[in-house]
């Protein structure tokens, strides 16, 4: 059975926690869930993941300050590029040069809710 | 209700999951709540902006082992300076050149209680980290720049401006005034953009209104003074609120380069309205 604060679901049947406002104390083995991206990036979403198969433009959506999220990027072996759009803004004023790594770690972190700052770490030549 | 484990709470009725002992399992949707600082970087608040208003130095509380923290900050057009206590290290051992860059996004680690490991990131260039000399001064003869205060009948109304040897300009309301606090910062505005090199002069004469400046409350009028201290220009009413309805009093501002004003490089006009009860 759910559990319910007032007359909502706080605790669904599925062990899922919802609707909270606000989180303290300490954790543990407490890790993000992995959501597949297309082109568009839900910031709201601690960790995303996509291989590119194509060329690939992306969109940054939800963005509020101080949200952040990771995409765990491949390009593949063909050395697809990604394009993030003009709201994202590079670590030094300097996107990477994604062909240079197969691999990337790209973090997000919204500012306000109309811009973001990432960095990026690459693997893999 | 409230969700109790014992007699504990663990979920209040607004919603708030607090005295967590562990959480296990995964995550989605969970963000952090952004929370804005001044100087102190507060591990219980882990992510926090702020925009320098003046060259800053930041304290921490509530560090912990294992804590982590981020701050998001904007040194601002001026190109404000951040220092930190000696209980944070800085990657590869070496603090930021912090004038490189305008906005930072800095990543804190308690080792300890004592030892903080700091990273940071830098984005939009400074070309150097000394901005253009800018002085500018708001409103116009028509649209002067002002803000309203209510008296409260406890003790005169006194409200007005401050040009501050700082740089920053500033509104002043008595605590005889609803919610006056004295001087607060006007915004994030300045009249001068980065610390003065020379000395300035400024100028204030009334321009229009039913009120004049008090001379016993502000700087000298009319004259040229010095902008190496603090130059306040205020409104004095010290009638019964009751006895008068709306006031308003507006002045004439002029900064010059020469102790004469011979060399006039930004006008203004400021003002006060207050509200009265008749």
């Amino acid at each position: 059975m759910a559990i319910k604060v007032q007359t909502q679901t706080k605790i669904t049947d599925a062990r899922t926690f919802q609707d909270l406002s606000t989180w303290s104390g300490t954790y543990g083995n407490f890790q993000p869930n992995v959501t597949a991206v297309n082109t568009d990036i839900d910031i709201r979403n601690a960790m995303n993941s996509k291989t590119l198969s194509a060329n690939v433009t992306f969109t940054v959506s939800n963005l509020a300050a101080g949200r952040t999220s990771l995409l765990l990027m491949d390009i593949s072996a063909n050395g697809y590029t990604p394009t993030f759009p003009s709201s994202v803004k590079w670590v030094e004023d300097t996107e990477p040069t994604w062909t240079n790594a197969r691999y990337w770690m790209v973090g997000l972190t919204a500012w306000d809710g109309s811009t973001v700052r990432a960095t990026a770490t690459a693997w893999g030549s | 209700m409230a969700i109790k484990v014992n007699t504990t709470p663990v979920i209040t009725d607004t919603g708030i999951l607090e005295s967590i002992t562990g959480a296990s399992g995964n995550y989605g949707v969970l963000q952090p709540t952004i929370s804005t600082t001044t100087n102190n970087i507060n591990f219980g608040t882990p992510m926090m902006n702020c925009v320098l208003t003046a060259n800053t130095t930041f304290s921490e509380s509530g560090v912990s082992q294992g804590k982590t923290a981020t701050l998001l900050l904007d040194t601002s057009a001026n190109f404000y300076t951040p220092s930190w206590s000696s209980s944070i290290t800085w990657e590869n051992g070496t603090e930021p050149t912090w004038g490189s860059w305008r906005y930072w996004q800095i990543t804190f680690i308690a080792d300890s209680a004592s030892d903080i490991r700091a990273a940071a990131v830098g984005f939009t260039s400074t070309g150097g980290g000394t901005p253009p000399l800018s002085i500018s001064l708001e409103g116009t003869a028509a649209n002067p720049e002002r803000f309203i205060t209510v008296p409260t009948g406890n003790g005169d109304m006194v409200a007005g401006w401050r040009f501050g040897s700082d740089g920053n300009v500033y509104q002043y309301e008595s605590f005889n005034n609803q919610g006056g606090q004295g001087y607060t910062l006007h915004n994030t505005v300045t009249w001068i953009n980065v610390p003065p090199s020379t000395t300035y002069y400024i100028r204030a004469s009334n321009y229009s209104g039913s009120f004049t400046l008090s001379v016993g409350d502000s700087s000298s009028i009319n004259t040229w003074n010095a902008l190496t201290s603090n130059n306040s220009f205020r409104y004095r009413d010290s009638r019964n609120v009751l006895t008068y309805a709306d006031e308003e009093g507006y002045m004439k501002i002029e900064i010059s380069t020469t102790s004469n004003g011979s060399n006039i490089v930004a006008t203004g006009y400021y003002g006060v309205r207050w509200t009265g009860f008749a």
